[in-house]
């Protein structure tokens, strides 16, 4: 009598045992809360944590860096602010566990900053570049980012329609308050060659077109 | 051994429940790993943050389904590693992402770790042997090439400045008003210029020269 209790309480056990692994590993992702972590790293931004689910019931409202104890689950942030577009970023707990918020400036905000920093970027590709202040028309270009960056195209003046000459793309960076030429002028900017900066950014500029950086210029309706 | 006789039956059923939870984790492994291609990821420094598909993973081996994946490394001070695979069915596919140092202090770090440098580049070597379409599938753009037509001749040569033997160089013949064209004849295939070397043919940069 003893064995057979024996006997099942060790196959009762061995259930609970088989049970509680399969359990484990299919609830490994909504295990408990979980610290997660938003640097901001720019004043004047807003970030709302919400849930997502139908109520998307906002879980915290962040006006700088904060650590936050979230339960497992879904969730997405909103980050808004005075000079960028709101985006949104979803995320899991506990997979995502760390935030660094640096949102880029909105296009508008982008291209108002032209008037202001156009003169000394062609001034500096000028010097840089004798024959540009000779033959070549460098047109405005293109903010990216927080500003820090900016992407032009520079044409032939001989260039008409009928006789259509090569036009060049050149990218800038503002390093400690300064323009600095990061690509040499080139028909087609190759991330191969220029791997110092963002893929998006020489992707985005081979594909513009002189009328379309005129256009992205424009933006005073989006004001 | 009689002894042994009295713990038979525990034995049984102790090897019996291992066995069975084994088999249970076994199957839930194939189940989820069913209909999925492995895809192995690596990246140079090894901290560096992998994104498949703009979702971080780990470095090492993660299961997907096929399809076009963009793998990209980041980490500070060094240039974003960019890659787009293509993962088809019993076509694992291994990426060995070395990140190059931008910042002062990367290069330093590098330096360091020019022995792990040179070794990743062993292995890339290595991995671009095994696969003699390496260089096709990690460059699709190839099955379009060489390219003519009237205006235009679009060819592609291995990039003898990449050590791991992967990258090529797209070559454009064309006359001055045509080079243009070419290049979005590469965008209407779906390619990105942006992600080549592209050299023309017959042409002398008038601005840098």
């Amino acid at each position: 009598m003893k064995k057979i209790a024996l006997y099942i309480g060790i196959i009762t056990l061995a259930i609970i045992v088989v049970i509680a692994l399969i359990v484990q590993f299919f609830s490994q992702p909504e295990q408990k809360a979980q610290a997660v972590s938003f640097t901001l790293a720019q004043s004047h931004v807003n970030v709302s944590i919400r849930q997502d689910t139908s109520e998307a019931r906002e879980v915290a409202l962040l006006t700088e860096s904060k650590a936050l104890t979230l339960p497992s689950g879904k969730y997405y942030y909103v980050v808004t602010g005075e000079r960028i577009a709101p985006s949104t970023v979803k995320f899991t707990v506990p997979n995502d566990t760390q935030f660094t918020i640096d949102p880029d400036y909105s296009s508008s905000y982008l291209a108002s900053l032209l008037e202001s920093e156009v003169p000394a970027i062609d001034q500096l590709l000028e010097t840089r570049y004798a024959k540009i202040a000779n033959g070549y028309v460098i047109h405005p270009g293109k903010f990216y980012r927080q500003g820090q960056w900016y992407a032009t195209i520079i044409s032939d003046r001989r260039s008409t329609n009928e006789d259509p000459y090569d036009e060049y793309r050149i990218v800038l960076n503002k390093q400690n308050g300064n323009w600095v030429a990061v690509t040499t002028p080139e028909i087609s900017l190759s991330a191969v060659t220029f791997p110092g900066v963002p893929h998006e950014i020489l992707s985005d500029i081979n594909k513009a077109t002189i009328e379309s950086l005129a256009d992205w210029g424009n933006q005073d309706s989006l004001r | 051994m009689e002894g042994l006789q009295q713990y038979r039956k525990l034995i049984i059923i102790i090897g019996v429940v291992i066995f069975t939870g084994l088999f249970t984790l076994l199957s839930i492994t194939i189940f989820y790993r069913s209909g999925k291609v492995s895809v192995s990821l690596n990246a140079l420094p090894s901290d560096s943050i992998i994104t498949l598909n703009d979702v971080p993973v780990k470095p090492g081996t993660t299961y997907v389904t096929p399809g076009t994946y963009k793998i990209v490394a980041k980490k500070n001070g060094f240039a974003d590693f960019q890659r787009t695979i293509a993962v088809g069915e019993g076509n694992p596919a291994t990426i060995n992402a070395t990140l190059i140092p931008v910042s002062e202090d990367a290069k330093k770090w590098a330096l360091e770790h020019k022995d792990e440098y040179a070794d990743f580049s062993i292995l890339d070597k290595s991995l671009a042997k095994t696969k003699d379409n390496r260089a096709a599938n990690d460059n699709p753009i190839t099955e379009k090439l060489p390219y003519k037509n009237l205006l235009y001749n679009i060819t592609y040569r291995p990039d003898e400045t990449d050590q791991s033997g992967n990258r090529i160089v797209i070559e454009i013949d064309a006359s001055r008003a045509y080079r243009s064209a070419a290049l979005f004849q590469i965008r209407k295939w779906g390619y990105d210029p942006t992600d080549y070397r592209i050299e023309f043919r017959g042409y002398t940069n008038p601005i840098t020269s």
